[in-house]
């Protein structure tokens, strides 16, 4: 038997979460359905929007949209996936690795919200070149910056809900019912400006209005210039801690099990 | 050394005891095969050595330290095949595997690790789009890859085709003579028989036998003459003294007897009478999976003694 005195070292923790954020890359990029879903949903929007007004939309239309891809990806698709993989055991095979659990944990909602990151983006820049606005280069600088806040916000969220979802079969209506009335009060998707005051305030608390508002201030080009409203960054900061700290709370890295019975016994056993 | 020292391991869900006050030791480089039927309480003490399962109490400790508490230096020393595959489908066995060699402090390299399981031609190909025992195969892959001191295998074969299990046996076999522990759980008598140097029958959540596999066959009792019946022959046409030893499914006829040589004369008797060819019969001790299910009680196919 090997001493541990005589063994080479263990890998270093930078090391393994680079690592583990370039596989779940892989990953992700291996099934793009999420991929598909966080960019095509909203450009499918902005081009309908487009077609409906006849105008070139307004930019906070189009933050609108990006944010609500960035949603289905960093809150959604993550979610489902993170789901999906713990009840097939997946997760249960990382917490028997000599990987220690918050490598995987941070690589997990690092690389989810890297992803929405690059997915918002991607649709933001197809909605300037769709709509011909323009913003400087500052302003695109911040607007990435309230992206990644949002999306680590939004993952984070994903996370801690995952862990309260017992099965694949039941995640997708409880994260759609979850995330898609947030966005829709938010204004984010239009046509929501006569709500009640109460539920205009508490829009203005969850994680998609102060995104939607941080990313339109981010690409503004008035006299004002580019900008990121301090109360938005505190709540989408407020939102990443707050979801980090009950996912910390809520996960769980073993699937439900059935439980067997054994003969000649009323009640049942785990195996 | 002792790899695994477990005293008085008990685990309960509620009022149910799924392990009950169960304690055995393993030594270095021994192959331990837990039996015992579905609810025996196999995967509950192979997940308490493992670190998923706390007990409810006893002690557990698996190189020297408590499982639920093993660190990063421990974990590198212990190998996993879960009971069912646990790896991402949508990449390639490459792919995963390098990832797990990293989580490493000296892994052993990919490609020799894909022939050992013999997955060297498809180790670019997705798992999704493997066959179960090629999947299985990769999951014994990650088990391995990190030359571990201890490998635990949740039933490792279940679902194979008899090629892959036991090429799947030879490469337990050959990990286990370089000297690393391995135990495992398996519903397959012929499984234990073939690898282990001892046996541990679980069964109710206790142990009914901790022996070697040739310990476990004495414990069968007597031995057996096993006879298949020609075709169309049936439990109706035996006679009184031998019907009872009729088993429908095998259409055998089976008999557990101490004293084989006035049972084998009655038989042979019998078949002369009838003109019967005798071909196909055995006379033996009783099989490990007889020896197993008198062990644990279970059911039987239909045994009878001649008088």
């Amino acid at each position: 038997m090997t001493t541990a005195a005589t063994q080479p070292r263990l890998p270093g923790i930078p090391a393994l979460i680079a690592g583990q954020i370039r596989y779940q890359l892989r990953l992700l990029v291996a099934a793009p359905g999420g991929l598909v879903i966080g960019i095509g949903f909203p450009v499918i929007l902005l081009v309908a929007a487009q077609a409906r007004h006849g105008s070139q939309a307004e930019l906070a239309t189009l933050a609108g949209f990006t944010v609500f891809g960035l949603t289905v990806t960093a809150f959604n698709t993550h979610g489902i996936r993170l789901i999906a993989a713990r009840e097939a055991g997946i997760l249960r095979r990382w917490r028997a690795s000599p990987m220690p659990p918050s490598c995987y944990f941070i690589s997990q909602i690092l690389t989810s919200s890297l992803f929405a990151t690059c997915t918002g983006a991607a649709t933001f820049v197809f909605g300037l070149l769709y709509y011909g606005i323009h913003v400087t280069g500052a302003g695109a600088a911040l607007g990435l910056i309230a992206l990644l806040l949002g999306a680590l916000a939004w993952s984070s969220l994903a996370t801690a809900l995952a862990g309260l979802v017992p099965r694949v079969d039941v995640a997708q209506p409880v994260f759609i019912l979850v995330y898609f009335p947030i966005v829709i009060i938010s204004g984010a998707l239009g046509g929501f400006h006569h709500q009640p005051g109460w539920l205009a305030t508490i829009a203005s608390y969850l994680p998609a209005e102060p995104l939607v508002n941080a990313l339109t201030h981010a690409l503004q080009t008035g006299t004002a210039g580019p900008s990121l409203p301090a109360r938005d960054i505190i709540l989408m900061l407020a939102w990443a801690m707050g979801g980090l700290v009950l996912a910390v709370l809520l996960f769980r890295w073993d699937p439900h099990r059935p439980v067997q019975r054994r003969r000649g016994e009323p009640g049942g056993q785990r195996r | 050394m002792t790899a695994i020292v477990v005293e008085h391991l008990t685990k309960r869900y509620g009022n149910l005891a799924a392990v009950d006050d169960v304690s055995f030791a393993v030594p270095d480089g021994q192959l331990l095969a837990v039996l015992g039927p579905n609810g025996a309480g196999k995967t509950t003490t192979l997940e308490t050595l493992e670190g998923f399962l706390s007990p409810t109490s006893g002690t557990v400790s698996v190189l020297g330290a408590n499982p639920r508490h093993g660190g990063r230096a421990w974990r590198s020393r212990i190998g996993l095949v879960l009971q069912s595959t646990s790896l991402e489908p949508s990449l390639t066995a490459r792919v995963v595997l390098q990832r797990f060699a990293a989580l490493y402090p000296a892994p052993r390299p990919v490609d020799e690790v894909l022939d050992v399981v013999g997955l060297a031609a498809e180790a670019d190909v997705r798992i999704s789009a493997l066959s179960g025992g090629q999947r299985r195969r990769v999951d014994v892959a990650a088990g391995i890859i990190g030359r571990p001191d201890i490998l635990f295998l949740d039933e490792p074969t279940t679902g194979l085709d008899p090629e892959a299990r036991r090429e799947a046996w030879a490469g337990v076999w050959n990990l286990n003579t370089g000297g690393t522990t391995v135990v495992l759980t398996t519903h397959y008598i012929e499984e234990a028989d073939q690898l282990a140097d001892r046996v541990i029958v679980l069964s109710g959540g206790r142990i009914a036998a901790d022996t070697t596999p040739a310990g476990l066959r004495a414990r069968g009792g007597d031995s057996t003459i096993r006879y298949p019946l020609p075709a169309g022959l049936t439990a109706g046409e035996l006679p009184a003294e031998l019907a009872a030893g009729f088993d429908p499914i095998g259409k055998m006829l089976i008999i557990r007897t101490s004293d084989v040589t006035a049972d084998l004369q009655r038989l042979t008797s019998w078949a002369s009478r009838h003109q019967l060819d005798l071909t196909g019969i055995e006379v033996g001790p009783p099989t490990l999976e007889e020896a197993y299910l008198a062990v644990t009680g279970e059911a039987t196919p239909q045994e009878g003694t001649l008088p």
